[in-house]
């Protein structure tokens, strides 16, 4: 996601942005860029008026624009009323939002947003992915996430990125596909749980009086009574990585 | 993108942040004690047994080298760290992902200490003027005597502080603890080392801190009324009594040609 944001160099391949190599022109994709980096933090005594007016600045708007794309964003992220209070006392979530403003100060053509739900509580976090789904739709926005569930909320397509490498790159409904007849479920005694979860790849398990249900992702039927079921990103996402560990 | 609209809002931003912050309030509580221990004869400065009458340009001279000294030496551990804060809070991330180049990045977080510096130096100079009316001694205030030391002794100083403090954070081994050592005693040590050069009595104007340009120009005029002044030169809190005042003027800033025989503002800046 560093490279992405040309905020580092990297040591294998290319980035371009509309042909443009990015790493030997970085202005050309920064121009059109909003970037939102993992544990986001801001300067606690100033607040959020204050704060997005120094980000403005420094993404080269000019004043009565700054002014203008600054009450827009305060609406559209819902801190018209906290605006003015310090940003060090603001919750997770609205410090968030207050990222993803910042991001979108030079209205850019790609959002770059780097586990942005990291921390938050489910209300906040989904919230926070709405938003994100509201404004993928005038922007290409690359979400960086292990929370399978805002993968599944937001993603119109996933790249699954294991060690530095592309494993898959397809819509979440293809890489669903490639999951048919390949999650099972039946019921195990829970003795037997911890040899299971050494011979196959368990995604879920849920307590039950018989015993514990296991979901399991697997090409061949694993056991007899098993069944199956309908896949999942969680299921793909550790069929993926986990093939390849 | 316009350079000074991004300098302008770097330094706004890294100076509201810091003046908020409760360490400001305590560095601008200790600027303001030192203020009042020199109005209350605390702290003071001395040419061997003998002080200036408290005029604009006594009280000027003295609370310049008061600001040089204490917020030249400990305001650099205020100013340090906001390119360090930038790093932790992901905004240098976020910058880095603009078009704004590393030098005006730069400037910008120099103005910004500086200002800050300059914030404090200000309450020291409005303590100043009280204390040369609570003194009694001259109840004419002469502005620019009163001001130019603060504009060519201790500005400079401050400018050159704030540069340091930056230049620390850009250095990755002097960025932390070590960085913060090295300034304690680099400052103090720094002080007595030029001091002691012979070249120093020839181009006093050449000491970053102006002791020797201050000190110069006011032991001339206090050889004059006790010619048994030994040459000691003191500032802080004192024992030894007060035998004589002398009449101090201020310095008679001159050009930079004039350098040897009085020293120049203008060559501070050089």
């Amino acid at each position: 996601m560093r490279m992405l944001a040309t905020i580092t160099k990297p040591t294998d391949g290319s980035v371009t942005w509309n042909g443009v190599d990015v790493v030997k022109s970085p202005d050309t994709l920064r121009d059109v860029l909003g970037y939102l980096p993992q544990d986001f933090g801001v300067y606690p005594n100033l607040n959020a008026v204050e704060f997005l007016e120094y980000m403005a600045a420094i993404k080269g708007l000019d004043a009565a624009s700054a002014k203008k794309r600054i009450d827009e964003l305060l609406q559209l992220v819902n801190l018209v009323e906290a605006a003015k209070r310090p940003l060090g006392g603001y919750s997770g979530g609205m410090k968030q939002r207050v990222g993803i403003a910042q991001a979108l100060l030079n209205d850019p053509q790609l959002l770059i947003v780097d586990e942005p739900t990291v921390g938050l509580d489910p209300e906040e976090r989904v919230r926070f992915r709405n938003l994100l789904s509201d404004l993928s739709g005038e922007r290409i926005v690359i979400l960086s996430t292990h929370i399978v569930s805002d993968v599944e909320a937001t993603a119109t397509h996933i790249a699954l990125v294991n060690k530095g490498q592309l494993l898959r790159e397809a819509a979440p409904e293809k890489l669903l596909n490639e999951l048919e007849n390949k999650v099972w479920e039946w019921t195990v005694h829970s003795d037997d749980l911890s040899a299971l979860k050494q011979k196959h790849i368990v995604s879920g398990t849920i307590r039950r009086s018989d015993g514990v249900q296991v979901r399991v992702v697997s090409a061949e039927k694993p056991e007899a009574q098993a069944e199956n079921t309908s896949p999942n990103l969680e299921d793909a996402y550790l069929y993926f990585i986990g093939g390849k560990q | 993108m316009k350079p000074a609209r991004v300098i302008y809002h770097l330094a706004r931003a890294d100076f509201l942040e810091r003046v908020r912050r409760y360490s400001f309030l305590v560095m601008l509580g200790l600027a303001s004690l030192l203020g009042y221990q020199t109005a209350v004869g605390n702290v003071r400065l001395q040419l061997g047994d003998y002080r200036g009458e408290f005029n604009s340009a006594w009280v000027g001279g003295m609370m310049s080298i008061i600001a040089t000294f204490f917020i030249g030496w400990f305001g650099f551990y205020l100013v340090k760290g906001s390119v360090a804060r930038d790093r932790e809070t992901g905004v240098g991330q976020i910058m880095a992902t603009t078009p704004m180049t590393r030098p005006l990045y730069t400037l910008g977080k120099w103005i910004s200490n500086f200002a800050v510096l300059m914030l404090m130096v200000v309450i020291l100079a409005i303590f100043g003027i009280v204390i040369q009316f609570l003194s009694g001694e001259s109840t004419q205030v002469n502005l620019s005597a009163y001001l130019l030391p603060f504009i060519f002794i201790v500005m400079p100083l401050m400018a050159l502080v704030a540069a340091i403090a930056v230049l620390f954070e850009a250095v990755p081994f002097l960025s932390g603890g070590f960085g913060n050592i090295v300034y304690f005693f680099g400052f103090i040590m720094m002080l007595p080392l030029i001091m002691e050069q012979d070249f120093i009595n020839t181009y006093p104007a050449i000491e970053p801190m102006g002791l020797a340009l201050l000190k110069a120009d006011m032991a001339e005029e206090v050889i004059k009324v006790f010619p048994d002044y030994g040459g000691s030169f003191m500032l802080g809190g004192m024992d030894t009594p007060i035998i004589g005042t002398f009449t101090w003027t201020g310095i008679e800033w001159t050009p930079l040609s004039s350098l040897p025989a009085s020293p120049s503002s203008v060559s501070r800046f050089f």
